[in-house]
């Protein structure tokens, strides 16, 4: 029996604890739990860091959870908009793909192939790469209906394998989390920019199996766009257009689901790459993606096993516009893949667990290029492994250790360019390698943490770096090895009271062998590119403080992180030295009205061989303020973006080189009415 | 390997145990011991040993003749309910069942459903503070 306490807390709530349980027990001492039950309620629950559930403290990464309430009360409407709210990732548009930057840095052209985006625990990311983002219109799940949105600040290749380089995101939504819901629910949104979204979700339980189908569609008329290094006058919105159609399908029974996801997005491009003419609305991309999964999670008295067997198709295709008004040329880059899972997590003794499991993809790549009647194929079966080992060990109270190895190979088994009828297979090469992991976690005491945490980060070629060719790029790379990413951090969280928390973080990155786009000869402007390794590694150092505060319906967090990102002893291109974010939500009953600030600090483009600057793009401040009702029936909301954020910059990598910078209108207004019954 | 997969997930199918569901162990123990405070119990009968180590670190012990149960699969929920049992269980769909309490995570975190009927028959008040940030299935 605990002793007494001298009341710390309302009396009131102390007085209706110290009731006791059941009326015929004699009278007890009064028990203090309500602090046990904030502590309980307010523990975030992250799957992602070991494959299965941990609470934060436990999880061997830097975690972050975003909830659905904090996402709902901001208002976000894309996953880069929510992720740009972490401190350390930023979003970088150049409206083609929103882009996400992690610990400060993204590499412009990057097609977020280096921060992992899984939906229900199945990768958006593709080995192939040939054109998408993920965090942009082309995520396809309306935030409304994600339950929570787990973010590992750091690499996670030794249980994900490939593109879980710099980070992990893994969204999940509610009917994967199992969460109760209205039968259907379904909302518009109209906004500036010719904005406006639709979508509905049907709901359905019969004999223990929950299906739940959500359609959505999305279309903007754009927003007007400046390339000052490459055009002199504003582009005409109409060349901005973005429109998307998706639809998400999830059953779930008992242990056993079945996700599948249809989506299209198609994107204007004003930037007019490859010589095109600039603010023609015939240029365009095109991002088509299909995928299933099948997942069982049969248990026995010691091991969780899961088996998924899962299937992917994703397409890109492009048109550019030329100066006499024809098509000038098209690519069409498939990619479709079948892959199996099998894992376990065995439960040895009270205080360790081994998670074990191998995963195998094949893949087949049927890129197309087409310009002026020439025809160039690059043909390409592959298959990707993964296969890792990890085990969390207490050895004591207080003490966490986890140690993990991961092998990923990347088989190539046949590699065909054919250009004009003339076919010619390439040199295969395969890759394999071994990522090591370990993380000590040590509480001191209740409510502190601290943790040291190394681990790697690994990301293959992609297809369109090692074997593609078109009119631009014509060399095939067989060479190209991975990017590693290596990262040593150290974490310290202490929750100060159960309102009051802090966190802070101070992390060492070394990349080697980093990928980026070279041109075959540097002195001529409009050469061929080809794509290569660095050879000296890119080094990195973050520090981050972050504090939380809530009381009643307030929340208030924030935090600041400093970054030095550098190669060669000069500042990394687009790596932003600070970063800050800070957000607010005060609910009243129904109603919950937010505001966030973030900080995006200055931005250069340097020439990597002199080191003089390019380009500049200065810093600056985003805010966001929403207000929400909610109603028996269903909600509104009010959001406005970007709202000193006029005339945002961002630098842009229309076709990997150069790199200019473009201005747009980032304001927006949205207004959303939602319905449930 | 395609025989030994084959040999191993229909054992699978025998499973006798769940751990503890989309809620971390350690944050399910810690509610365990909540509601052992509230009902002035020292032990909980607990089979799942991830959740049995977590509890041997909060210092709670385990009895298998305990009033309050953690409950992992649905077929144990109905048995303990009518033996008077306190059922503490990682579904909220298993109170239908007979389970009085179920911790799972929702919006990624936990997130308490009660059964005042369930525990009524079982003779348990909880204290109005439990109950207040619960959701109490009618």
């Amino acid at each position: 029996m605990r002793p007494f306490r001298i009341c710390s807390l309302p009396c009131r709530v102390l007085a209706v604890l110290a009731l006791p349980l059941g009326a015929h027990e004699a009278p007890q001492a009064p028990l203090d739990l309500s602090s046990e039950m904030e502590d309980i309620l307010n523990t975030d629950q992250i799957g992602a860091a070991s494959k299965h559930v941990q609470d934060v403290a436990s999880a061997p990464a830097d975690v972050v959870v975003l909830r659905s309430s904090e996402l709902k009360a901001l208002g976000y409407r894309t996953l880069g908009d929510a992720l740009g709210g972490v401190l350390g990732f930023r979003t970088n548009q150049d409206h083609a793909y929103q882009g996400l930057a992690s610990a400060g840095v993204y590499a412009l052209g990057d097609q977020n192939t280096r921060i992992l985006v899984l939906l229900d625990g199945h990768a958006l990311n593709s080995p192939a790469e040939v054109g998408s983002s993920k965090v942009g219109e082309d995520f396809g799940l309306p935030l409304e209906l994600v339950d929570h949105i787990e973010v590992v600040r750091g690499p996670a290749s030794s249980l994900y394998g490939n593109n879980a380089f710099q980070a992990l995101v893994n969204v999940v939504s509610l009917s994967a989390a199992g969460a109760a819901q209205r039968p259907f629910q379904a909302a518009v949104t109209a906004g500036t920019g010719g904005l406006s979204e639709l979508w509905a979700q049907q709901t359905l339980t019969l004999g223990g199996v929950t299906s739940s189908l959500v359609l959505s569609g999305f279309q903007r008329t754009g927003s007007a766009q400046f390339y000052p290094q490459l055009q002199a006058d504003p582009l005409d919105p109409k060349a901005d257009r973005e429109e998307r159609q998706s639809a998400y399908l999830y059953v779930k029974g008992h242990q056993w689901s079945f996700a599948g996801s249809l989506l299209s997005r198609t994107q204007r491009l004003a930037s007019a790459p490859y010589e095109s003419v600039p603010g023609d609305p015939g240029n365009l991309y095109r991002n088509r993606r299909m995928s299933g999964e099948f997942k069982w999670e049969p248990v026995t008295r010691n091991v969780h096993w899961m088996v998924r067997l899962f299937g992917d198709k994703n397409e890109f295709d492009d048109q550019f516009i030329s100066q006499t008004g024809n098509v000038q040329g098209n690519d069409y880059d498939p990619d479709r893949s079948l892959g199996a899972e099998l894992q376990g997590r065995a439960t040895l003794g009270e205080h360790l667990t081994l998670t074990f499991g191998t995963e195998q993809q094949f893949h087949r790549y049927n890129g197309l290029y087409a310009s002026g009647g020439d025809e160039i194929r690059t043909d390409v079966a592959y298959s990707v492994g993964n296969t890792y080992l990890e085990g969390n060990w207490q050895p004591s109270a207080g003490w966490n250790v986890v140690a993990g190895v991961q092998r990923a190979d990347w088989r190539p088994t046949q590699i065909r360019n054919t250009n004009d009828g003339s076919a010619q297979d390439l040199e295969k090469v395969n890759i394999s390698r071994l990522t090591p992991r370990l993380s000590l976690i040590w509480k001191p005491r209740a409510g502190d943490v601290v943790k040291f945490i190394y681990g790697q980060g690994f990301r293959f070629p992609t297809i369109f770096e090692e074997y593609y060719t078109d009119g631009t790029t014509q060399f095939a790379n067989p060479a190209l090895k991975p990017e590693v990413l290596t990262s040593e951090q150290v974490s310290w969280s202490r929750k100060w009271s159960s309102r009051f928390s802090s966190h802070g973080a101070v992390m060492l990155y070394r990349c080697e062998h980093a990928i980026s786009a070279v041109p075959i000869d540097p002195t001529d402007p409009n050469s061929p590119q080809a794509f290569g390794n660095a050879p000296d590694p890119l080094k990195g150092t973050a520090v981050e403080a972050e504090l939380a505060w809530h009381q009643g319906g307030t929340e208030i967090s924030g935090g600041a992180g400093w970054y030095d990102w550098s190669y060669q002893g000069r500042p990394l291109a687009n790596s932003s030295r600070r970063l800050a974010v800070f957000k607010a939500i005060q609910r009243a009953g129904d109603w919950s009205l937010a505001g966030e600030a973030r900080y995006v600090g200055v931005r250069r483009n340097t020439d990597p061989g002199t080191g003089a600057v390019l380009t500049t793009v200065p810093a600056n401040w985003t805010l966001r303020a929403s207000v929400r009702r909610e109603w028996g029936w269903g909600w509104g909301q009010v959001s406005l973006e970007d709202l000193t954020n006029s005339r945002r910059r961002d630098l842009v990598a229309v076709e990997y080189n150069p790199v200019t910078w473009m201005e747009s209108d980032g304001r927006a207004a949205l207004a959303t009415l939602g319905v449930r019954f | 390997m395609r025989r030994g997969i084959i040999s191993v997930l229909p054992l699978a199918c025998l499973s006798t145990g769940l751990l503890a569901g989309d809620l971390a162990a350690p944050t399910a123990a810690k509610f365990i011991r909540v509601i052992l405070q509230a009902s002035g119990g020292g032990k909980v009968n607990c089979t799942d040993k991830e959740i049995v180590g977590a509890l041997t670190d909060l210092g709670v012990g385990i009895d298998p003749e305990s009033k309050v149960c953690w409950v992992g699969t649905d077929k144990e929920v109905a048995r303990l309910a009518a033996l008077k049992k306190l059922v503490i269980c990682p579904n909220p769909d298993w109170i239908a069942m007979g389970a009085s309490v179920a911790v799972t995570a929702e919006g990624g975190r936990p997130a308490i459903y009660i059964s005042l009927k369930n525990l009524g028959a079982n003779g348990v008040t909880l204290p109005d503070s439990i109950v207040k940030i619960s959701k109490v299935v009618k």
